[in-house]
């Protein structure tokens, strides 16, 4: 699974038939890779997470049973919304020095200390 | 499988109902030598890891059934926290993977 801010939605009315009754977002993961294919990923959303929130998402199989239909023709979805992400020193400052993506040094300097 | 570090705590009060009662740790890559790599899972939660720890995380249905929940929307999981490690001296000398 991963972690990442929901950045937008995405509307289409063309679909295929097993996945009609879907709502797709776009989803920034919280990675700190560089490669541009990671950049956006479009999760299926069944429980109402909106832009501008964080969500944990899950892909595969994991992701069809979040939606409740294992036939259907999606491989990410959201299984949560974020409350908090606590990061623990000494890891929080690191990875807020590596940090590349906004709305993960966003989320960092939000995140609560973890003694 | 692969090895990471535990790093944080994520909580989510809404879910979906098949993860209800799991717990979300957020889990830094290495590359088994203990340098952090640029990948973060979040990783349910099976053996009661601790912050900080090194733990070895599956992925896809090992990670349901290391939960028992094999129909749960989960795909990575936390199934050993490690003690000791041991890599061979040509291993060790190795430098950072490529991909890094």
């Amino acid at each position: 699974m991963f972690i990442g801010r929901v950045v937008g939605t995405v509307w289409a009315t063309k679909k295929t038939e097993s996945v009609v009754n879907l709502r797709w977002l776009i989803v920034h993961p919280y990675n700190l890779n560089k490669e541009p294919t990671r950049d956006i990923i479009v999760v299926a959303d069944t429980i109402g997470a909106g832009v501008g929130e964080d969500v944990v998402c899950a892909f595969g199989r994991a992701a069809r049973l979040a939606v409740g239909n294992e036939n259907a023709a999606i491989e990410a979805a959201v299984i949560g919304i974020v409350d908090r992400i606590d990061i623990a020193e000494p890891w929080r400052r690191r990875l807020a020095e590596q940090a590349e993506i906004i709305s993960l040094s966003e989320a960092i300097a939000t995140s609560h200390d973890n003694e | 499988m692969r090895t990471g570090r535990v790093i944080g705590e994520v909580w989510a009060t809404k879910r979906i109902p098949s993860t209800v009662g799991i717990k979300w740790l957020l889990v830094r890559a290495d590359d088994g030598k203990g340098r952090e790599r640029n990948e973060l899972w979040v990783a349910a939660d099976t053996v009661d890891a601790g912050l900080g720890d090194r733990v070895v995380v599956v992925f896809g249905r090992a990670a349901r059934i290391s939960i028992g929940r094999p129909l749960a929307a989960i795909e990575c999981a936390t199934i050993g926290v490690i003690d000791r490690e041991e890599l061979s001296q040509e291993e060790l000398g190795r430098a950072k993977l490529p991909a890094d």
